[in-house]
């Protein structure tokens, strides 16, 4: 459990909010590892394109999916990421959106090991 | 999308559209919707336009947005979607805790705003369940709105809301700005008391304190009118907004003060009525016993103080027809009549009503034309335009009757055609043109004492019978009303009566009852027919005469009947002779008027009718005509 502190995954919040179903929540983590990376890429796509609210709605988009999985960590990349984009500037984006790539690989490697595991074994203990 | 169930207790399939392009976030929603308790059915899509879409298909119980779409994004989405389905709950899911957006959202509409991440199923089925309650609850407030704003709005009676202490009106629907007579906006921002007469402030006052009350006040109109209103008042249906129902009374109270005066007037007419009658019974007994004088009188000094006191009864009788014409019923009775006779009838109570100061002249043509009117219809009005005429002179004047012919041609108030012209004409004090366009309104009137009434009288008779009526006037130089009549029938045009006229000779041989409770006039005429030659049999009430009748076994040509007689009245006596001796002819007397006959259920010719007192030569011209038509 030493990326749980990483990932900042409330896990009881989480397994509460899929009604403690594991089915449910694995079919939530597949979304999330196919949705992911196509949003990740339309945010790299508007920094390049130096457009800022285009990030902001953007970072705010993956930051709604993240809040689901009460992963804090991400979440507060994405924030960031929005927060930027809703200042209007894209500069330094780039650093937050690497931040945010990790704590999102991050999450789903985590939250796949729970999925497969802890899930099925009744959740977080 | 699949169904999924709610609540066992919402009887009803919920339709809930999700609005949300964020797959993950559809998928978890969809999920936690997705309870063994709802009974929901769910469809969802991820675009503005789309949603749009479904929205004017049908409109879902319950949306559950997201506010950055694609296409839209923020309170924009909201604005939209509410537009689109103003009977909807709103649920706004949002991934941004935005407190400023979630307060206004929720004011404009939306039922809740839930951030992303801080609810499961439960939670955001209950904010669903909620959402629906309030929406309702809203519903039911906008239509229980709708409905007091449209009675507000149409009630025929005057509603104002007033401000607390000052008494300011805040808000006032159409009927209370009409009432007052005023526009609603001139209303608005004045006290009702602005509009009354000063009594009515301290009543205000006291009804604020007292909290609630009825009563009556007199509102005072800009054109110089008022109008009596009945209120009901009620202090702070909202804190510190009191309301007060107001409702227009002057009709009702016109028409009461109408019927009260309308029903003095007939009690006044029935007791003068009544004089009339037992006044004539007394003159038939004077006039009967002058005529036998005159008739038997040895000397010329007797027979003329005979001829004065039936002189003097004849003088009597006229005073007491009109005091019958006054307590007839005013049912129009249509006839053909010369207005200048009718004027000449009532010339003697015309001079009664007029003081020592007034000078009456009355200039009436000869051989005008006939006229078709009620003819105590147009006495009423000939007395109502004398009375205005006579107390518009109380300094003394001259008052002027005159009737003439008139004819519309370059008369352009007149439709074209011949009239008769009655005019009254007084030098008094005339009327200021203000005046004169109200005076033939009900109720309006410039006298102390007055109804209002008389020359509304005088323009609904006279608009019944087919006239019109003019006023001349102005201040301090007198004033002149204007009848105008249509002639229906000139004077060379009048028929010939189909009565024959009755023969001058009196004398007669036959048999006739004569019946009368009036012991002395039975006397005097059974003593005078006697001398006529007739055979006379009498009868002092209607048993006396049927037992009379039938015990008499040769032929009775004429009954002669009172008809308001004890045990039997005249009625019954008709009736009996039409069974047991259908050829005798009736002929009927009264001290009322001809139109008692109907009112005693008695249907016969008016030529079978002599009105009490009589001279006794009349009396004997009448029977010989009723024998002669039967061919006796």
């Amino acid at each position: 459990m030493a990326d749980l502190k990483d990932t900042g995954v409330d896990l009881d919040a989480l397994w509460r909010r899929v009604g403690h179903d594991a089915e449910l929540l694995r079919e939530l983590i597949e979304l999330l590892e196919r949705e992911s990376p196509g949003m990740l890429a339309q945010i790299r796509s508007a920094i390049r394109g130096d457009d800022a609210e285009r990030l902001r709605r953007l970072s705010h988009k993956i930051k709604g999916s993240l809040l689901q999985f009460s992963a804090h960590g991400a979440v507060a990349c994405a924030r960031k990421l929005e927060e930027l984009g809703g200042s209007g500037r894209v500069a330094g984006a780039d650093e937050l959106l690497r931040d945010l790539e990790r704590e999102i690989e991050l999450l789903v490697r985590f939250l796949r090991k729970f999925g497969g595991q802890g899930a099925a074994d009744g959740g977080p203990k | 999308m699949g169904t999924v169930v709610m609540d066992a207790s919402q009887a009803a399939l919920l339709n809930v559209l999700l609005v949300e392009d964020n797959p993950v976030d559809a998928r978890m929603i969809a999920a936690l919707l997705r309870t063994p308790l709802a009974a929901l059915r769910c469809s969802h899509v991820t675009r503005l336009a789309e949603a749009l879409d479904r929205l004017r298909a049908a409109e879902p119980h319950v949306i559950l947005l997201d506010l950055n779409l694609d296409d839209s994004c923020g309170y924009e989405t909201f604005a939209r979607v509410r537009q689109a389905a103003p009977h909807a709950a709103i649920l706004v899911l949002s991934g941004s805790d935005d407190e400023e957006l979630a307060i206004r959202t929720v004011r404009e509409g939306a039922q809740d705003y839930l951030v992303k991440g801080s609810f499961d199923g439960k939670l955001l089925l209950r904010a669903i369940r909620y959402a629906i309650e309030r929406k309702r609850a809203e519903e039911a407030l906008r239509q229980s709105e709708t409905t007091v704003r449209a009675i507000f709005e149409n009630s025929l009676d005057g509603i104002v809301i007033f401000e607390g202490e000052s008494g300011i009106c805040s808000e006032a629907n159409a009927a209370a700005a009409a009432l007052v007579g005023v526009s609603r906006e001139e209303l608005i921002g004045r006290t009702l008391c602005d509009f009354c007469d000063k009594g009515f402030t301290e009543e205000w006052d006291k009804l604020r304190q007292r909290g609630n009350g009825r009563g009556q006040f007199w509102v005072h109109l800009t054109n110089g009118g008022k109008r009596l209103v009945d209120y009901c008042f009620t202090a702070n249906v909202l804190p510190g907004q009191h309301l007060a129902m107001l409702r227009d009374v002057t009709e009702r109270q016109n028409l009461e003060e109408q019927l009260r005066e309308s029903q003095k007037m007939e009690a006044v007419g029935r007791l003068a009525g009544g004089v009339a009658h037992d006044f004539n019974n007394i003159l038939g007994i004077i006039s009967g016993h002058a005529e036998l004088l005159q008739l038997n009188a040895a000397q010329d000094a007797e027979r003329g103080r005979a001829e004065k006191i039936m002189a003097a009864t004849e003088k009597a009788s006229s005073l007491t027809r009109q005091l019958l014409a006054f307590g007839r019923k005013q049912v129009m009775s249509l006839k053909l009549l010369d207005v200048s006779e009718v004027v000449e009838g009532l010339s003697s109570m015309v001079h009664c009503l007029a003081s020592d100061e007034v000078q009456v002249s009355v200039c009436a043509g000869r051989s005008l034309g006939l006229v078709r009117a009620d003819q105590s219809q147009l006495e009423q009005v000939i007395m109502n335009l004398a009375t205005n005429a006579c107390e518009a002179m109380p300094e003394g004047g001259t008052l002027t009757i005159m009737i003439g012919r008139h004819s519309s041609a370059g008369d352009p108030e007149l439709p074209e055609g011949n009239y008769i012209q009655l005019s009254v004409a007084d030098t008094g004090i005339g009327m200021k043109p203000e005046i004169q366009s109200r005076i033939f309104e009900p109720f309006f009137t410039t006298k102390k004492s007055g109804s209002g009434l008389g020359l509304s009288t005088v323009y609904g008779i006279v608009k019944q019978s087919g006239g019109y009526i003019t006023v001349q006037s102005a201040a301090e130089a007198g004033s002149t009303f204007n009848v105008f009549l249509p002639v229906v029938l000139d004077e060379g045009d009048v028929p010939c009566s189909q009565e024959p006229l009755p023969p001058e000779n009196v004398k007669g041989n036959e048999t006739v009852l004569f019946v009368d409770n009036e012991e002395e006039l039975r006397n005097a005429a059974a003593e005078y027919l006697a001398g006529c030659g007739y055979h006379v049999l009498t009868a002092g009430d209607g048993k006396e005469a049927i037992e009379i009748a039938d015990r008499y076994s040769s032929a009775i040509a004429l009954v002669i009947s009172d008809i308001v007689m004890p045990k039997l009245n005249g009625r019954g006596v008709v009736e009996h002779m039409r069974k047991t001796r259908p050829e005798t002819s009736v002929l009927l007397i009264s001290g009322y008027a001809d139109d008692d006959m109907p009112r005693h259920g008695i249907s016969l010719d008016s030529s079978n009718f002599l009105q009490k007192p009589f001279t006794f030569q009349a009396l004997g011209k009448k029977i010989r005509g009723i024998l002669e038509k039967s061919g006796s």
